[in-house]
Order: structure tokens, then C-alpha cells, then sequence
């Protein structure tokens, strides 16, 4: 009992006499006293925020490709070096570059969690899956870990200032969709995901309101056609893949964007992988220029 | 081609330090033999952290579920007295992988330590499902790893089942699944080596008794040794050992299966000299295929089960083709 | 297994009508699930009537009929084609092996067939995507089958139909690694490689059914020419000769058939598992040995099977499509398990 106050009394103590920087991440109570300097990263989202407040980090987990990184923030920050690819980051790179903070996902990243924390403070957030809410407090939160708290409201209300400007531009009662399409499938990103969730925050509306629960959804032609979107956004990877497929059948020209050409084939490494407030602007302006 | 046993021990053993030295110097950050020993001895040495924390416990799972799969593979081939028999073929990690994916796609909130116990679970159910099974087949090898084989079939269409009607997208159910050394530290030691401290020795107890069994039952049942109980010990130490491996690593799949023939070529076939040799064999396989899924593709890391396919499978084809005592 | 169940000619009435009334009572099953296959479960409300509109009164334009037309009609068309082949490659082989296990996906064949097509689609070698799929699976099956054919000691006298199993389990497993070390070497993103390894007739298209067909009907027309000769061949090999036939031969010419019938089924709808097995053994207790009954009738139980379970794929996370393969190696797998331990009882 006596050990339990006195930790106590030296956690308050310790507390009022350093600068330390508290949050609540997905792991429970993350503080930190010194201002981190050597970042690695782990995932592209947490890119978006640092870049933001113009910070570089030294690793980031990028697949060993550092054109998935888009170019509006690849040029806010210096080169970093790769730390592998983001389900299973190389962890002895990431201990070499000696950082003295990582930030990590929560999906990803929980099983080695406690290596993580072995290298440096390790501050565990959601990233993959998460929505655009989700992805503004995880932004807020590194604002404050990265004792940049004040201007970090500042840039998320300016972000606000732009978005409500792109929204009122755009001011489109039509159905929108974006989907991912791949060698293994066809898949459609719902108000959940990150990409419906900026649109969503534009006020538009989405051709698969119902799907409440899950951010991903695969889907076949049918249901493509039965969605019926009036603008369709697809982000290809690779050459062939499943949307050539629906190309050659009688239904695609059926689908309302197809027959309005309002199809448009996006970059998937913007609006899938780079989630964050520069890339959700990039898209806002994507979206101007083609509705009509 | 029979080898002296002193010769090909001493050449065994050399190259399970050739490759041990080899998978702590190499990978994405390159540390020089002598850093290595530097590194071992001395705390402050600036490699330390690297090869204390990351190499030295990955090496060590390493060989230590290597010894495991090769070691549960000799036991099997030698109990069903068939070349293509593995602990893969019996059902023991598909059975270990369905109780992971279980635990992930109804309690996807589980901790991940939850993993290891979870395989370990499934595996030891998968087995007394077969022995429940097949309980009067223990005197027919053969149609005793058919039914391994149809229950291994049966928990493979179950996994399959659960993962398209519950999809995972990533997750680390997945990645366990592909088999993988990658973020295993020195918490996971515990979960294998007392496994293979009490069984190794129990195996070579049983050892003189596998040979007598390579005779032929009457011959065995001749020279005393009561035949049913020797093979139901041997294949419970057998699954206890691959599941034991699979709970910590996923499925490394073609130890189990490679390691006893290439041991069995150079040896003949004396089990208590194929024990050890095959555990090192065996070991040598994972350590290399760990080491070979961090070097090709640095920054990225493989699964090392796919380098052990890689490794194992070519070499398994070429076994086969020349395998003549069915 | 003995001779004296063949029936190749009815005596009582009721064995005379017996056989037409079992053809008839799947035919109408058949029937049935054609019909709710093309109109059921679509997030679409289709009917019986848009599908009458579709035949008398086409119009191009109407989104239903082009539902049931464009998408409908060749999945339908593709389920029942690759039931029916695989149902034909388990029923000859298991006539050609006498091993009642005998089938695509418990040999490995259909596995190797299904590496063949990943492998060349992952473009790891630049040379095999201008080779059509077909030929690209026939490679794969006939490679995989010649490996069974020598591994599982076919070729000797004595044959130990465990032996043959095993070779297949072996392969089958060495198949499904290198299809999963192909697709990770090729795409960073590829642990959901399920769909190369399960069998789906979810994207299927009219060209599908055209890509099947060659291979397909040939496959089928050796089949029904060599049924005689498989009668013959389960009663002996040795009647078989004194009677002038050539068992060497009927056997190449069914393992070319089985080849064709497999590849035919992969390169369209991936391996989809257990089909081959299960309906032999079903056509068998429904009508005995003569082969030149069982061609059709597997044929036709093939087919209705693989509609049943389109069906209940739409169905268990509807409006989500899932892979066929799963439904037919979830029901396979625990028929494989049954016939083995049945299998193993019987021969002590």
C-alpha cells in the first residue's frame, strides 16, 4: 500500500515537473517526456500527419516503394529510409535508425507490439480500416505527442475551412462510389472506409448507404449494377484486373456513370493507401474537377 | 551411399554453425563475424541490441522447430513405414490453423498471445479426433494416414469455410497461417524448447524399438515389443512435438518430410543415429529458410514457409523419383 | 467389390422401370435448380416472368433480362459444364485405377492443373501468357497426373490404393505451396490468395463456356465410347483381353480424357474440389456398375450438384457472392472422410 502511494506521488511529482505529453492510444495510456525528433513510422497515414506539421521522418514502412508515397508529400519532407513492408516491418532497421519515437497500427502492429516498445516509445493508433473521423483524432493525437498541439487544431481547422469550401463547390446530389480493383477481385469502399468517408464529408452521397458495418466490400457485377453509382471512381492495380473483366459485358454500359461517362480510373495509392488530411484534400479537388 | 556416422555428424554440425554464424551476421543491417562474437560477449558493443534481441532468439526458434517438424517426421515415416508421410499429412497443422482461425474469427478481440496456445490446443484435438478415429487401425499404418489424411482435408475445407465467410482482410491470423519467424522474440522460447528437452529423450528411449518395428510386426511382436503401444507412443510424441512447432511458428511446411530422407540416404537406417542427425538436419532447413526470406528481398521480409516449399519441395521430387523401398 | 451388382440388362418390372424413374426424378431436380439458379437471390427482384421474357420476348435493354442474360446464363451455364466435367474425370478415374478414392482433387491433379494457371498468370515467366489457359492447365494436369501415375506405383503389378492417396496428398500439398509462393513472389498484397486455390464461377462470361467446350466435348465422347470397355474392364483384365479388348489402351485413352475434362474444368473455374469424388460413388449406389449408364447419369448428378451449390454460395452471405469450392469441399471433404473410414473397415 505504501509502495502504491508513493509511486503515486512520485508519478504526480514527475508529472508537474517535465513537459510530458500524454495521450490515449489503442493500447491505453501513452506519455512521453521529451519531444520526439527520430520518428519511424509504420504505416503511410501517419506520413500524412507528420508531413503536415512538417516533419520528416527517418523510416517509414512503405513496402519498399517510395512512390507509394504520394508527391504532394513526398516534397513536404527529407528522404527516409525504407523499413520494409508494412505487415511485417523489418524490425532490425527499424532499431538501427535509432529512432526515439515509433508510431505504429493497431491492426498491424499488435503482435509485436512489445519489440516495438523495446526499440522506443511506441505510440499505437488506428490506421488500417479506419474511417475519416478515426483518422482526424489520430492526427490530433500525434499533434499533442509531438508537443505541437496548438498548431496541429490550427492545420485540422483550416483543413475544415477547405473541405466545407470544396463541399460547397461541388454541391452534388448524385450517388458516388469508389472501388478498388485488383488481379483477385472488385472491391467497393463504403461510407466507412477512408475514401467514403471524405466524400461523405463533402457532403455527397454514396451508392452503398446500407453498408453500415463493413469498410470493404467485394463485390460481383451484379451488385456494381444494383449499387448504380452516378460518378464511379475505380483505383487499379495492375494492368488486367477485374474491372477489364466487366468492361466486355452488356451490364457495364447500364451502370448510370458508365452511360454518363462520368467513369474515371484514379490512382489507388491516393485514395486507398495515403489517408491523411493533404490527401483528402487532393481528392476533394479530383472531385471538383470531374463532376459536372 | 552410406557415410561413416562420425563423418556425417561432424559435417552436420559444421554446417549448423556455418549457417547459425551466417543468419546472425546477415540480413538488413550486415554485422561482420567478429562483430558477431563481440556483440555475444559484451553488452556495449553496438550490434548488441540487434543480435540479442532480434537474430539470437529468431536462430534459436529456428532451429528449435526445425528439430521439432524433422524429428516428429522421422517418428511418423518410421510408425506408418511410408516415405510420404509428414505431420502436415495427419492433419496436425491444419487441425492447430483451424483453431487459430476459430479464435479469430469469433473473438477477434483476443490477445495474440492467445495464438500459441490456441495451435497447441487444436493440434492435440486434431490428433485424438484421429486416434478416436482410426482407434482400431494402429496395426495398419497405411489406413490409419488415409483417415489422417481425410480428417486433414476435412479441417482444410472448415479453414476455407471460415475465412470466406468471415474475412480477415491482413491480420496476424493470417500471417501465422503462412508460417513465419518473423516477430518472434524470446517470449516464444518457452513454448517450444521444454517441449523438445523432455520428448527428444523419450524419442531416443524409443528409438531401438522403431528399429526392431522396421522388421515387421511378427518379427517385433516376436522380439517382445507390444507393437500397438509403440506406435500409439510414438505418434502421440510425434504430433505433441509438430504441434508444439506449429503453435509457434504456423505451418513450415516440407521439414517434416525432406529432413528424415536426406538423414536416411547417408545413415541407413539406425534411428538412434537418425534422431539427432535429422533434428539437425532439420534444424539447418528453418534456419536457412529464415535467413534466405531476410536477405532476398531486403528491406521486405518472406514467410519462411515459403522458402522452406522452395528448399524442400525440388529436393522432395527428386527423393520420390528415386525412392525404391515402399 | 464384386460382379454379380452389374445389371446390364433388367429382369423384374420394377428393375425395368427403375432406372428411367431414377433418370427422371434428378432430370426434374435438375430442372428445378436451373431455373431458381438463373432467377434466384439477386439483389435484383427477377422473376419467372422476366425469365419468360428472356425467351420469347428479348429486349436487350431491360436490366433483368440482361441480368439473367449476361450474367446469370453463363454462370449457370459454366456450373453445369464443370460439374459434369469433373464428375466424368472422378467416375473414369476411378474405373481405370479400381481405387474408389480415384478423383481430381484427391489425386493432386486438379491442384496441379490449378498451379499451371497461377503460375502463368502471376507473369513470372513472360513467354506463358501467350499460351491459352487451356493448354497451360492441360500441361499441369497431365504433369501432375503422370507424377501420381509413377509415385503412387500405378504403373506395378500389385497396386496399394493407399499408396496412391498418399502420392496424391503429396502433391496436392506441394501444389498448393509453390501456387502460394508464386502468388506472394508476384504481388506484394497477395495473402488472400484463397481464390487461387478454392474455385469460383463468380466473374464467369459467355467466352468461359466457349473456352470449355473443345476440351470439353472430347473429353465427353471418349468418355461415352469407352464406357463398354469399362464394363469389361471391372470385371477383370484378364476377361477383358481373352475378349479382344486392349486394356493398355482403353487406359491411355481415358487418362487422355480425364486430362482434357480436368483442364477444361480449371482454366475456367479454378479447382473445385470433391465434385469428381463424391458423385461416382452417389450415380453407383443409384444405378450399379454398367458404365454406359453411369456416363450419363454422373453427367447429370454433376451438373445438379454444382447448381445446388451456386445456389447456397449466393446464399450464406447473401448479397456477398462466395466461391462455389467451398460449399462443394466443405460437403466433399466429410464424404472423403466417411468413404475412408468406410473404405478402411472394409479391407481388414
Amino acid at each position: 500500500m505504501f509502495k502504491i502511494i508513493t509511486t503515486c506521488l512520485f508519478a504526480l511529482l514527475s508529472f508537474n515537473l517535465s513537459a510530458q505529453n500524454t495521450v490515449q492510444d489503442e493500447m491505453g495510456e501513452f506519455s512521453i517526456e521529451t519531444t520526439p525528433k527520430r520518428i519511424v513510422v509504420l504505416e503511410f497515414s501517419f506520413v500524412d500527419a507528420l508531413a503536415s506539421l512538417g516533419v520528416s521522418p527517418v523510416g517509414v514502412a512503405d513496402d519498399g516503394d517510395a512512390n507509394r508515397v504520394i508527391p504532394a508529400i513526398k516534397s513536404k519532407i527529407s528522404a527516409w529510409t525504407s523499413v520494409g513492408g508494412r505487415s511485417t516491418p523489418n524490425l532490425e532497421i527499424i532499431s538501427s535508425l535509432k529512432p526515439d519515437m515509433i508510431i505504429a497500427d493497431m491492426e498491424r502492429h499488435a503482435t509485436i507490439y512489445e519489440d516495438l516498445k523495446k526499440i522506443a516509445p511506441t505510440l499505437i493508433l488506428k490506421s488500417r480500416g479506419e474511417s475519416y473521423k478515426d483518422n482526424l483524432a489520430a492526427v490530433a493525437k500525434i499533434g499533442i505527442i509531438l508537443d505541437q498541439d496548438a498548431k496541429m487544431q490550427q492545420l485540422i481547422g483550416a483543413h475544415h475551412v477547405r473541405m466545407d469550401a470544396f463541399a460547397k463547390k461541388i454541391n452534388s446530389d448524385k450517388k458516388f462510389l469508389f472501388a478498388i480493383s485488383s488481379t483477385r477481385g472488385f472491391t467497393m469502399h463504403s461510407p466507412k472506409a477512408y475514401a467514403g468517408g471524405v466524400m461523405e464529408r463533402l457532403g455527397l452521397r454514396s451508392a452503398i448507404p446500407e453498408e453500415t458495418e463493413k469498410a470493404y466490400v467485394r463485390s460481383t457485377l451484379e451488385r456494381l449494377v444494383k449499387a448504380n453509382p452516378d460518378y464511379l471512381l475505380v483505383g487499379e492495380y495492375g494492368d488486367q484486373t477485374a474491372v477489364d473483366d466487366f468492361k466486355k459485358s452488356p451490364l457495364w454500359n447500364m451502370i448510370s456513370s458508365v452511360k454518363n461517362k462520368t467513369y474515371l480510373e484514379t490512382n489507388p495509392i491516393l485514395w486507398s493507401l495515403n489517408r491523411g488530411m493533404i490527401a483528402a484534400e487532393i481528392m476533394a479537388q479530383e472531385l471538383q474537377t470531374v463532376i459536372k | 551411399m552410406r557415410v561413416q556416422p562420425r563423418i556425417v555428424f561432424i559435417t552436420l554440425i559444421f554446417i549448423l554453425l556455418l549457417f547459425s554464424l551466417w543468419h546472425i551476421g546477415a540480413g538488413a543491417i550486415y554485422i561482420a563475424p567478429l562483430d558477431v562474437f563481440k556483440a555475444l560477449q559484451s553488452s556495449d558493443s553496438e550490434h548488441n541490441f540487434i543480435v540479442n534481441n532480434f537474430r539470437l532468439p529468431r536462430l534459436l526458434i529456428s532451429g528449435l522447430v526445425g528439430a521439432a517438424l524433422a524429428i516428429s517426421g522421422l517418428l511418423i515415416q518410421g510408425v506408418i513405414r511410408n516415405p510420404l508421410a509428414s505431420p502436415d499429412v495427419l492433419g496436425v497443422t491444419s487441425g492447430a490453423s483451424l483453431a487459430v482461425i476459430t479464435l479469430a474469427v469469433f473473438w477477434p478481440d483476443a490477445p495474440t498471445s492467445y495464438i500459441p496456445p490456441a495451435a497447441l490446443i487444436g493440434g492435440f484435438s486434431a490428433t485424438a479426433l484421429l486416434l478416436f478415429l482410426a482407434r482400431h487401425l494402429l496395426h495398419r499404418p497405411a489406413a490409419f494416414a488415409l483417415v489422417g489424411i481425410a480428417l486433414a482435408a476435412t479441417f482444410g475445407a472448415a479453414i476455407d469455410y471460415l475465412l470466406t465467410v468471415n474475412p480477415l482482410e491482413i491480420n496476424t491470423a493470417m500471417l501465422w497461417l503462412t508460417g513465419s519467424v518473423w516477430g518472434r522474440n524470446w517470449d516464444h522460447l518457452p513454448l517450444i524448447a521444454p517441449w523438445l528437452a523432455v520428448l527428444m529423450p523419450l524419442a531416443l528411449l524409443l528409438a531401438y524399438r522403431l528399429d526392431l518395428l522396421g522388421l515387421g510386426d511378427d518379427t517385433a511382436t516376436s522380439l517382445g515389443i507390444g507393437v500397438k503401444k509403440l506406435r500409439l507412443l510414438c505418434i502421440v510424441v510425434a504430433i505433441s512435438l509438430a504441434s508444439a512447432a506449429v503453435s509457434v511458428c504456423g505451418s513450415i511446411g516440407f521439414v517434416g518430410l525432406v529432413s528424415p530422407h536426406l538423414v536416411r540416404s547417408l545413415l541407413g537406417h539406425r534411428h538412434l543415429l537418425l534422431l539427432p542427425a535429422t533434428a539437425i538436419t532439420g534444424a539447418i532447413l528453418v534456419i536457412s529458410a529464415d535467413l534466405f526470406a531476410r536477405i532476398l528481398m531486403p528491406p521486405i521480409e518472406l514467410p519462411a514457409g515459403i522458402l522452406t516449399a522452395f528448399i524442400g519441395a525440388p529436393y522432395f521430387i527428386f527423393l520420390l523419383c528415386r525412392y525404391k523401398n515402399w | 467389390m464384386s460382379s454379380n451388382n452389374i445389371q446390364l440388362c433388367a429382369s423384374s418390372p420394377w428393375q425395368r422401370f427403375r432406372n428411367p424413374l431414377i433418370f427422371a426424378f434428378i432430370g426434374v431436380t435438375f430442372s428445378v435448380s436451373l431455373i431458381y439458379s438463373l432467377i434466384a437471390f439477386s439483389q435484383f427482384s427477377l422473376a419467372g416472368g422476366d425469365l419468360l421474357k428472356v425467351i420469347f420476348n428479348y429486349n436487350a435493354d431491360e436490366i433483368n433480362q440482361q441480368i439473367i442474360v449476361g450474367l446469370r446464363l453463363p454462370r449457370t451455364l459454366v456450373a453445369i459444364l464443370v460439374g459434369i466435367a469433373m464428375a466424368i474425370a472422378g467416375l473414369l478415374m476411378q474405373g481405370i485405377t479400381r481405387n474408389p478414392l480415384a478423383s481430381p482433387s484427391v489425386f493432386g491433379v486438379s491442384a496441379g492443373a490449378a498451379f499451371a494457371f497461377a503460375f502463368a498468370s502471376t507473369g513470372l515467366l513472360p513467354a506463358l501468357t501467350h499460351i491459352p489457359v487451356l493448354f497451360i492447365t492441360m500441361a499441369g494436369a497431365f504433369i501432375s497426373g503422370v507424377f501420381v501415375f509413377f509415385l503412387g506405383g500405378l504403373h506395378l503389378p500389385q497396386v496399394n490404393p493407399i499408396r496412391v492417396v498418399l502420392a496424391g496428398v503429396a502433391l496436392n500439398y506441394l501444389c498448393i505451396s509453390m501456387t502460394r509462393s508464386a502468388v506472394i513472389f508476384a504481388d506484394e498484397h497477395a495473402y488472400g490468395v484463397l481464390h487461387w486455390l478454392i474455385g469460383s464461377v463468380s466473374n464467369t462470361r459467355m467466352e468461359d463456356v466457349y473456352t470449355m467446350s473443345p476440351g470439353l466435348s472430347i473429353g465427353l465422347i471418349l468418355a461415352v465410347l469407352l464406357a463398354h470397355k469399362l464394363n469389361l474392364m471391372h470385371i477383370g483384365e484378364e476377361m477383358m483381353n481373352s475378349l479382344g479388348g486392349n486394356a493398355k489402351k482403353v487406359r491411355i485413352l481415358a487418362s487422355i480424357a480425364v486430362i482434357l475434362l480436368i483442364a477444361s474444368a480449371v482454366s475456367v473455374a479454378g479447382p473445385v474440389g470433391f465434385i469428381g469424388l463424391m458423385i461416382p460413388h452417389i450415380a453407383r449406389a443409384m444405378i450399379g456398375q454398367d458404365y454406359r449408364l453411369l456416363v450419363p447419369l454422373c453427367a447429370l448428378l454433376g451438373a445438379t450438384l454444382m447448381l445446388v451449390a451456386d445456389i447456397f454460395s449466393r446464399v450464406i452471405r447473401f448479397p456477398d457472392d462466395s466461391p462455389i469450392g467451398i460449399i462443394t469441399s466443405v460437403i466433399g471433404a466429410l464424404f472423403f472422410l466417411a468413404l475412408a473410414l468406410r473404405q478402411v473397415r472394409r479391407q481388414p
